[in-house]
C-alpha cells in the first residue's frame, strides 16, 4: 500500500501542487519546515503535552451498548472527538499546524471555515499561540453556525464574510487562497482538511493520525485482537484520514461516508467521490463535483462541516486503489442518527458524525455479533442545534 | 502575425507591446466579441482571451465578477474557441484559463481547436512548470506555446526552468496579489532583470497595470504590459472602451520616450 506522496505530492495521478507562482515558494518553504519539525523531538515533545493537557488526549473510545442493541450485530464503538477542547477533531491539526507557523516565525494566519469548528480550532490555538488570525467563513455559514462566528470573535480571530459562489466553504478557501497570495511572505495558511495544495493533505493527515494511533492502540489493549471495520464521515476527510492512517496496512474494512443531502441530483449533495469525477480545484487533483464543461457545481448537505465539492487526495487514492470504500448518507438519515445516538447514549453528535453514525447501524446489523465495527465521532452537536430547531 | 513578431517590430519602435485580456462570456458571448474586435482595433498587439471559471482564484474581484457573468449568461469554453475562430483576427491571440475547463474538454482537443481558432499562447495559472509536461508536449505539438508566469518571490533556479519552456514571453507578475487594483505593489526590475540576464524570450508585466501612468511605468521596465481589469471595469461603467485603449497605446508608445 503506498501511504505517502512522491516527490510533486502526488498518491498516484492525485494530488500536486496546482497553485498560482506565487505560492510555490510558500509551499516550499512549509515542506522544508515541516520535514524538519518532523524529526525535532523538542517540537514533538511540545506537541505531545499540549495533546495531553490542552486537546484533552486521548480521547475515550466508548462501546456503545445500547446503539449496538439497536442495530442488532456487530459491536458499535465510538471514537470520541466530541471530547477533545473545542469539541470536534479539528482542534488535533490547528494545535500542531500552529505550533509549526510558530517555529517558521509567522505572526499572522489565514484559515477557511465551513461549519466552524476549524474556525474555532484555528482562533483557539493562535489565542494560545499569541498570533493574530483572519478566518474566511461564507455568509451562508456565518448564519448557520452563528455561535461559532461568535466563539472565533471572542477568541480574538477576526471573521470575514466571504459572499462570493454560493457563499459556503469552498468560497471561503478561494478568498483564504487570496489573501495568502497576497500576504505569502509573513503569513501561514493554517489548512482546515486534508485538501489543497502539497504538502497540506500529507500535513494535516498526520497531524490527525493521533486519532488511528489511539483508537488501535485502545482496541488491541481491550481486545487483543484489531476491529473489523472504520467508519467515519468525509467532507474533505480530515478526521476519515486520521482514523484509517494507522490501519492502512491491516486487513480490515475502512468506509467514509460522504453527504448524500437531500438526493443524487447535482447541487443536492456533497458526494464528490460517489458521484464526481477526477478535476482540480484548490490546488489539487481529486474527485470533484463539476460539470461537463469542468466547472465546479456546488454542494450541499445539512451539515455545513461536509458540504464541499471536493475531497483530499489520498482518499481519491484510497478509493481508485479499493482499499477504502466511500458510500453516502442522506440528511434524514444523518437526523435519524442524530435523535437515536442523543436518546440511546446521551452522546449529542455534530451532523457530520452523524454521517458516520447512521452507516455505522446499517454495516453493524449485516454482521455478526462477534465483529466491531468503529465509527469516529468526529465533534460534538452543539453547534447544530440551531439548524434542528429550524428542521422541526 | 506572431507573438515575436510583435515583440520584434515594437522593440523597433521602442516600445513595450500592449497586451490586453479579456475575459470571454462578459457580459455575453456577443458583446464581448465586439470588445475583443474593439481591442484589435485599437492599439491592442497580442489580445489574451480569458476563459470563466467557477473558481478562479488568483484574480481579483473585478474578474471574478465578470467570470460568475460569463458563466451565467451560459459561456463555454468550446462556443469561445468557435466564436474566437470566426473573429479571424490578425492580431495575435492567447488563451488564458484554469486547468480544470481545459482538462475537462481533453488536451488533445484542446490543442486542436485552439489552434484552428488562431491562439498561438496558452496561459494556466494554476499549472506550474512541474505539472506541465504533458500540456507542454500536446500543445507545442499543435505549435501552441505554453507561456508561464514568474512571481516576486520565485526562486533564481526556478526562474531559469521557466524562462526555458517559455514561448511567445514571461508573464511577469508585478506584485503579491490577484489581479487588479488590490494587492502589494512592489519594486518588479529586480524580477524583470534577472529574467532579461536568463533569456532573449520578451518579458510581460501584468498585475494590477491600470491607468495610462502604470503602463508607462511598467513599458519603461519590460518588453510587454498586460492590462485587464480595468478593460472589464470600463465595460461594466459603460465607459467608451475605444478610447480608453487609444489611451493605454498613446501611454505605451511614449512610455520610452521622456525617459
Amino acid at each position: 500500500m503506498t501511504v505517502n506522496p512522491d516527490r510533486l505530492g502526488r498518491w498516484d495521478e492525485f494530488g500536486g501542487r496546482y497553485v498560482p507562482e506565487t505560492l510555490i515558494p510558500a509551499l516550499d518553504e512549509l515542506e522544508a519546515a515541516y520535514t524538519r519539525i518532523r524529526r525535532d523531538e523538542s517540537f514533538q515533545e511540545e506537541l505531545a503535552v499540549l495533546q495531553r493537557t490542552y486537546i484533552g488526549r486521548p480521547t475515550p473510545l466508548y462501546y456503545a451498548r445500547n446503539l449496538t442493541r439497536k442495530a442488532g450485530g456487530a459491536r458499535i464503538y465510538l471514537k470520541r472527538e466530541d471530547l477533545t477542547h473545542t469539541g470536534a477533531h479539528k482542534i488535533n491539526n490547528t494545535v500542531g499546524q500552529i505550533l509549526l507557523a510558530s517555529r517558521m516565525g509567522k505572526h499572522r494566519v489565514v484559515a477557511e471555515t465551513g461549519a466552524g469548528q476549524h474556525g474555532v480550532a484555528t482562533a483557539t490555538a493562535c489565542a494560545l499561540a499569541g498570533i493574530s488570525c483572519r478566518i474566511y467563513m461564507g455568509e451562508r455559514d456565518m448564519t448557520r453556525q452563528e455561535v461559532n462566528v461568535r466563539k472565533m470573535r471572542l477568541l480574538g480571530a477576526e471573521v470575514v464574510p466571504v459572499t462570493g459562489g454560493s457563499a459556503v466553504l469552498k468560497d471561503a478557501i478561494n478568498e483564504a487562497i487570496r489573501d495568502w497570495i497576497t500576504n505569502v511572505t509573513d503569513t501561514f495558511y493554517c489548512m482546515g482538511s486534508v485538501v489543497g495544495p502539497h504538502p497540506y493533505p500529507l500535513i494535516v493527515r498526520n497531524f490527525q493520525a493521533v486519532i488511528g494511533t489511539e483508537t488501535r492502540s485502545q482496541f488491541l489493549e481491550s481486545t487483543g485482537r484489531l476491529p473489523d471495520v472504520l467508519i467515519a464521515c468525509v467532507g474533505g476527510g480530515s478526521n476519515a484520514m486520521g482514523l484509517f492512517y494507522p490501519f492502512l496496512d491491516d486487513d480490515i474494512a475502512l468506509i467514509g461516508v460522504e453527504a448524500g443531502g437531500t438526493g443524487p441530483e447535482p447541487g443536492a449533495h456533497s458526494a464528490s467521490l460517489t458521484l464526481g469525477r477526477p478535476g482540480i480545484l484548490h490546488g489539487t487533483r481529486s474527485y470533484l463535483l463539476q460539470d461537463g464543461h469542468g466547472q465546479v457545481l456546488p454542494a450541499d448537505s445539512i451539515s455545513a462541516g461536509l458540504d464541499y465539492p471536493g475531497v483530499g487526495p489520498e482518499h481519491a487514492w484510497l478509493k481508485k486503489s479499493g482499499r477504502a470504500a466511500y458510500t453516502t448518507v442522506t440528511d434524514a438519515e444523518a437526523l435519524e442518527a442524530f435523535h437515536l445516538l442523543t436518546r440511546e447514549e446521551g452522546i449529542i453528535p455534530a451532523l457530520e458524525s452523524s454521517h458516520a453514525v447512521a452507516r455505522a447501524l446499517t454495516v453493524a446489523s449485516e454482521r455478526p455479533a462477534g465483529q466491531a465495527v468503529i465509527a469516529g465521532l468526529s465533534g460534538r452537536g452543539d453547534k447544530d442545534l440551531d439548524i434542528l430547531r429550524s428542521r422541526l | 502575425m506572431t507573438i515575436s513578431d510583435v515583440f520584434n517590430s515594437r522593440r523597433t519602435t521602442n516600445e513595450p507591446a500592449l497586451i490586453l485580456y479579456y475575459p470571454a462570456g462578459f457580459p455575453d458571448m456577443d458583446t464581448s466579441m465586439q470588445h475583443i474586435v474593439t481591442l484589435a482595433e485599437n492599439g491592442a498587439d497580442i489580445i489574451e482571451i480569458g476563459i470563466p471559471f467557477s473558481d478562479p482564484l488568483a484574480d481579483g474581484p473585478v474578474i471574478q465578477h465578470a467570470s460568475a457573468a460569463a458563466l451565467a449568461a451560459g459561456a463555454t469554453l468550446r462556443a469561445v474557441l468557435e466564436r474566437i475562430a470566426d473573429l479571424a483576427l490578425d492580431t495575435p491571440l492567447v488563451l488564458m484559463s484554469y486547468l480544470n475547463p481545459l482538462e475537462s474538454l481533453g488536451s488533445s482537443a484542446l490543442a486542436r481547436t485552439a489552434a484552428v481558432a488562431g491562439f498561438s499562447g496558452v496561459i494556466i495559472p494554476d499549472l506550474p512548470l512541474e505539472h506541465a509536461e504533458h500540456w507542454l508536449r500536446v500543445l507545442n505539438g499543435h505549435g501552441i506555446g505554453m507561456i508561464f508566469l514568474a512571481a516576486p518571490n520565485t526562486a533564481a533556479d526556478r526562474l531559469k526552468a521557466i524562462c526555458a519552456r517559455s514561448r511567445g514571453f514571461i508573464y511577469a507578475v508585478g506584485r503579491y496579489g490577484t489581479t487588479g487594483s488590490g494587492g502589494r505593489p512592489t519594486d518588479n526590475s529586480p524580477m524583470v532583470s534577472a529574467i532579461k540576464k536568463l533569456t532573449d524570450t520578451p518579458v510581460a508585466l501584468g498585475f494590477g497595470i491600470s491607468s495610462p501612468a502604470d503602463v508607462q511605468s511598467a513599458g519603461r521596465l519590460a518588453d510587454g504590459v498586460i492590462v485587464g481589469s480595468r478593460l472589464v471595469e470600463a465595460v461594466s461603467r459603460g465607459e467608451d472602451l475605444a478610447a480608453l485603449v487609444r489611451s493605454l497605446k498613446n501611454a505605451a508608445a511614449g512610455a520610452r520616450r521622456d525617459s
